[in-house]
């Protein structure tokens, strides 16, 4: 498995700077939580990203010859998903910070159930998006993860915006059982998408 | 004598091409050639042997192991794989294909890696889609040779490069079987390397395996001979192996012991061998 996100780290290496960069950029012009949440979601596309470089490689029918099974690799690409989505999460907060001390931004405080939430979501999204591309090539998923994000995107807008009656924001003790919720669904979701994304693999070359 | 490969009644089936039926071994220490034209069913075998393709039928092992065995995967660390093209990710450069693979085999030998490198004059450095396709396949075999295995499986493996490259990576090979637990499973067009290195050979025609035999023993069961028309009649139709027409006369593939006295015979090369039981297959 190390082999396999090794190999995709060298492949998204440059891409990766950029997009570092970018969301530094991003994070010191807007403080807002919605940058996280787009961070994370866009951790999520990075596995997508990988997949197209290992297409136009054809890296699969070489990796089927090597010890590893339809699996590992699919697998691979789920590991390349949780991993980067904590790291692009953390160079957003380092963002959020350098632009409150050096350009004066408001302060950036953490809250832990927020990111939890985006990290689930991004994780959902993952275990939706992962097999549709083990199946159909990384094109037609593209399509399809854009489809998801313009759908959770608009819920997200109708849900913030302001209501015609009176509406308080959940308790606390509610959004630390929404987060719980939504880490379960994601555990159970990414365990049920990994198995099919195997099957789909296998499929594909089969 | 232990097999390397041992292939029974495999059968293969997709719309419109069957692999039928295959049948053969690859005795441990040997090097077998699958030879047949396009589309004869030589790079299903190799998948069906990899199990990248699950088969409708038969049984197949490599190295005392069925392919369908959960533990073939693991397996396949004594397995070095050249496909029809090196497909590494493009970015990557020689030293990082070197420090992916050295994660993913459990074998895997920097310094033969390196040596393999320097051999071949291949820059750690450069990234692979700045190779060229000479270079591209050379770095192929450097890494199918860097984890110890101990079959060698190439698919066109020498397809597309030119002759001094061909006639290195063929002296490679002939050192890899002279360790005798080592074997060789190699499948390409052109038979002339074949017919330099291979101990066996297989040939696929549309799907069905004609032969697979010891490449002296075929050679020494046929003659060629040269025919004009009337030397052609006289011959008898079950005597004609495979023939070949042309303005001048008629090539004409017999058993050694089939060729009359009035006629030359020689011994065909591979290459005509081939051509005769295939093309000639059609003249008859």
């Amino acid at each position: 498995m190390k082999s396999l996100l090794l190999k995709d780290y060298y492949t998204l290496k440059k891409n990766l700077g950029v997009v570092l960069l970018f969301i530094l950029g991003f994070c010191c012009l807007m403080s807002d939580d919605l940058v996280t949440v787009y961070c994370a979601f866009y951790a999520a596309m990075l596995p997508v990203t990988a997949i197209a470089y290992d297409e136009r490689a054809n890296w699969n029918s070489l990796a089927v010859s090597m010890p590893y099974s339809f699996r590992d690799l699919a697998l691979g690409k789920y590991l390349l998903g949780y991993l980067l989505m904590p790291l692009v999460i953390l160079v957003s907060y380092v963002a959020k910070l350098l632009s409150h001390y050096v350009f004066h931004r408001p302060a950036v405080s953490f809250s832990p159930l927020p990111i939890m939430m985006a990290v689930c979501g991004a994780a959902i999204v993952l275990a939706f998006i992962l097999p549709i591309i083990f199946r159909f090539g990384s094109e037609k998923a593209r399509l399809v993860y854009l489809f998801i994000v313009m759908i959770v995107a608009a819920a997200a807008v109708l849900l913030m915006r302001p209501l015609p009656f009176n509406v308080s924001m959940p308790a606390l003790s509610s959004l630390s059982v929404l987060t719980a919720i939504l880490f379960a669904a994601a555990v159970v979701l990414n365990l049920v998408s990994i198995r099919i994304s195997t099957a789909m693999l296998k499929r594909r070359f089969r | 004598m232990k097999n390397a490969i041992e292939v029974k009644n495999l059968t293969k089936s997709f719309s419109g091409f069957t692999l039928k039926d295959l049948t053969f071994t690859l005795p441990e220490g040997a090097i077998l050639g699958l030879i047949g034209e396009n589309g004869a069913g030589k790079s299903t075998t190799i998948k069906l042997l990899l199990h990248a393709l699950e088969a409708d039928s038969g049984s197949a092992s490599v190295l005392n192991c069925d392919v369908k065995d959960p533990a073939y995967a693991a397996l396949k660390n004594r397995i070095g794989v050249v496909l029809d093209e090196a497909y590494f990710p493009e970015v990557l450069t020689a030293r990082q294909v070197g420090k992916v693979l050295r994660h993913a085999y459990s074998d895997w030998q920097d310094a033969d890696y390196e040596a393999y490198l320097n051999r071949f004059s291949l820059p750690d450095d450069k990234m692979f889609r700045n190779y060229s396709r000479g270079m591209k396949m050379k770095l192929a075999i450097a890494a199918a040779l860097s984890h110890k295995p101990q079959l060698l499986i190439l698919d066109e493996a020498t397809a597309g490069l030119d002759p001094l490259v061909r006639d290195e990576i063929v002296d490679l090979f002939y050192e890899f079987t002279r360790d005798p637990s080592h074997s060789i499973l190699i499948s390409s067009h052109i038979i002339s390397d074949l017919e330099k290195l291979c101990d066996y050979v297989a040939f696929l025609h549309k799907g069905n395996l004609l032969f697979c035999e010891e490449k002296d023993a075929l050679l020494d069961r046929y003659c060629v001979v040269h025919a004009d028309e009337a030397a052609l009649r006289a011959l008898p139709n079950s005597a004609i192996k495979g023939i070949r027409k042309n303005p001048y006369g008629s090539e004409i593939l017999l058993y050694a012991e089939d060729v009359p006295a009035s006629l030359t015979a020689e011994r065909p090369t591979l290459e005509k061998l081939i051509l005769l039981l295939s093309k000639g297959d059609a003249a008859k």
